[in-house]
């Protein structure tokens, strides 16, 4: 009864009490074991499945999914626009502050399944009674939505690019055409890590999902409506705009002061535009954002300094003793 | 760092079965909370128990809980050391967790995916491939008598079958030794039998040791190989569960009348018997030489008497009255540290009727 089972095994063998003798059933295991960046990566990998909803039900994947698809719808209708008319739907250093939207429903949705599933069923004391060290889960964890974010945004950037050679004519078209698709790679890769890191630390307080994706969505979609109100409240326009005085003249918007650039640092995403127009040295046209000219450090500085210490508070809410 | 690992975990095993599985010196744990005060949850604990099943009682609060945190690794004790398997609760937590398993007390399932799946998952984490972690995990929950429901979510399960999937998770890996805390809680009287039936069998047929935590000494007893008992933080004793029983072995006597006569004729001969219900209760001596004193001492003062012998039986006292006070005082039953005691049916113990014993008159020979 007992062998039919674990006869089948190939990593588990009879182990030095089961003999010949005295056969009771249980097999030991002899076998390999991964050390513990082994089991990291396992954890790692499982939770970037979770992430798409892959190795759970149908309903798991609806909203990634779904998301994906409205994520690439631009670059699709982008080849088909160029193919026909030559006109670009999309540029790639736009794409992602555009549609970020779509990144904060993503991360809504998943966040809390990837974080606070796991503290809501209290089953983060079986991790860290196993080989893994405190740091290790948050970090396979976070990690995994980046990569899981990654593929969200990366993804959309590389069928523009596609879209886009596959009516290009000449080598040098498409190597100019490569020159502008890197960089809006790079930002899918920001993007990623910024909106992932945060996503993890909004989610890692709280075991209730529908908290987390609140607290996701509040804090997304929340500070770029105050942001974007701010940086016009302050005075920047990015259009030309009825002058104030009532004479019906449309003007030229003037050179931003520093209320529009303060302003900027109060939602990912706008900083992540204000930092990348003050990277590239100008800023399109009708950005939402001012350019920031020489402020674009404070924009690099806060940046870096709002993930580390995500980073940080990440990490040491898993330090908790009250977790177990 | 532990990065390629591929060791085995027999290799890592000590070498001698008999050493002892836990030790601790002197091990204290205190909580400094800002709210609600110091608290003393682990005060000056220093024990070494041997390989086999190793009975953990004290009550709600008493640190049972506080001491596994500490033994895996998961909490720092604020002074004193302790070892598992040999290896160092501070500075060798990781290697202690590779081979132990643990069964938390509270709920930790998630209910959205199958026993399989999240047993599986459970195995990978400690450090199984892919395979393995599948095929152990089959194997657990087959162990733990979950067959065809393994494929159902957890979510369906009732508190029984939840309890043995929290026992295959710390199964799955092949620990050397697991640690459970409260595996009964919430299970009904059948459930619990189950439950300790299986852990019993883990742990001899296994050949793994553990350590089982629960309030109920009444109901661990009977599977342990040794017992640790604390208090308030406290050690009140460890020791082998032979040397419990061995010390508070009894024999009942009981005649049709004149259990009285009896009673002084035995006092008399130097013994010091206890009225319990019809039967008189004397207690056998730690040696066997003195126990056929004793044997010796009723056959004559019943035979002097000429009473009717209804029966002489030899009863395993309950180890719980042991814990009430060395003195072994038959009528100041403990059940340590629960209100709710549930004696057990099937047990030959007297336990259902000691509670009536009176007089506290036996010699102690602790």
């Amino acid at each position: 009864m007992s062998t039919d089972i674990a006869a089948a095994g190939s990593g588990s063998g009879p182990g030095p009490g089961s003999g010949v003798i005295h056969d009771i059933g249980y097999r030991t295991y002899s076998g390999e074991r991964v050390g513990r960046l082994g089991i990291v990566r396992s954890l790692y990998w499982h939770s970037l499945r979770s992430a798409w909803g892959l190795g759970r039900g149908p309903k798991a994947k609806v909203v990634p999914f779904l998301a994906l698809v409205i994520m690439c719808l631009p670059a699709v209708a982008n080849a088909f626009s160029v193919s026909r008319t030559g006109v670009r739907a999309i540029r790639y250093d736009e794409y992602m502050h555009q549609f970020q939207l779509v990144l904060v429903l993503y991360l809504a949705a998943v966040t809390p399944e990837l974080i606070s599933r796991d503290i809501r069923n209290r089953t983060l004391p079986l991790y860290f009674s196993r080989p893994l060290r405190r740091t290790d889960y948050p970090l396979a964890k976070v990690g995994a939505l980046i990569t899981a974010m990654l593929v969200l945004t990366a993804i959309p950037e590389l069928l523009l690019y596609i879209g886009t050679i596959g009516s290009l004519h000449g080598g040098s078209e498409v190597w100019d055409e490569t020159r502008s698709f890197l960089p809006g790679l790079e930002l899918a890769i920001v993007y990623s890590i910024v909106f992932g890191v945060l996503a993890a630390l909004l989610s890692c307080y709280t075991g209730r999902r529908a908290f987390a994706t609140g607290a996701v969505a509040v804090f997304f979609f929340g500070s770029w409506v105050v942001s974007s109100a701010m940086v016009h409240l302050t005075g920047y326009r990015e259009h030309y705009h009825h002058s104030a005085d009532g004479s019906g003249y449309f003007v030229k918007p003037d050179t931003p002061g520093i209320g529009p650039k303060i302003s900027g640092l109060l939602n990912p995403a706008n900083l992540l535009e204000g930092m990348k127009e003050w990277i590239v040295g100008r800023a399109p046209d009708n950005a939402d954002v001012p350019y920031p000219g020489s402020f674009g450090v404070v924009y690099l500085v806060v940046l870096v300094a709002v993930c580390a210490l995500a980073f940080f508070l990440l990490m040491r809410r898993y330090q908790k003793a009250s977790l177990l | 760092m532990t990065t390629a690992t591929t060791s085995t975990a027999g290799a890592a095993v000590p070498a001698s079965a008999s050493a002892a599985v836990i030790e601790a010196s002197g091990l204290t744990k205190r909580y400094s909370g800002a709210t609600r005060g110091a608290v003393t949850a682990l005060d000056g604990l220093t024990l070494s128990v041997p390989a086999g099943v190793i009975g953990l009682v004290g009550a709600n609060g008493a640190g049972k809980s506080t001491l596994i945190k500490i033994l895996l690794g998961l909490l720092a004790p604020s002074s004193g050391s302790a070892a598992v398997l040999g290896y160092d609760v501070v500075d060798q937590a990781e290697r202690i967790r590779t081979l132990v398993g643990y069964m938390p007390e509270h709920d930790c399932l998630p209910p959205d995916v199958t026993a399989t799946e999240f047993v599986t998952h459970m195995g990978r984490m400690d450090g199984l491939p892919p395979t393995a972690a599948k095929e152990r995990a089959a194997e657990s929950l087959r162990h733990v008598g979950l067959h065809e429901e393994r494929y159902r979510l957890i979510g369906t399960y009732s508190t029984g079958m939840k309890q043995r999937v929290k026992l295959a998770q710390a199964l799955v890996g092949d620990p050397r030794l697991m640690l459970l805390d409260e595996p009964t809680n919430g299970l009904d009287p059948a459930g619990r039998e189950a439950m300790l039936d299986l852990i019993e069998r883990i742990g001899s047929e296994f050949g793994i040791s553990i350590l089982v935590a629960s309030h109920l000494l009444g109901e661990i007893e009977q599977i342990c190989d040794s017992l640790v008992a604390i208090d308030s933080g406290k050690l009140l004793r460890a020791a082998s569960m032979a040397a419990f029983t061995k010390a508070s072995a009894v024999v009942a006597v009981e005649v049709d009348e004149g259990t009285a006569e009896l009673g002084a004729a035995l006092r008399a001969a130097g013994l010091s018997p206890a009225r319990d219900g019809r039967a008189l209760l004397v207690r056998l001596g730690a040696t066997d030489a003195e126990a056929d004193k004793v044997y010796d001492a009723i056959r004559d003062a019943v035979a002097d008497l000429g009473l009717p012998l209804n029966r002489l039986e030899r009863r395993r006292h309950r180890v719980e009255e042991l814990f009430a006070d060395e003195s072994f005082e038959l009528d100041d039953r403990i059940d340590i540290g629960t209100e709710d005691f549930e004696p057990r049916g099937n047990e030959t113990g007297a336990a259902s009727t000691t509670g009536t014993a009176t007089g506290s008159e036996t010699d102690d020979e602790h």
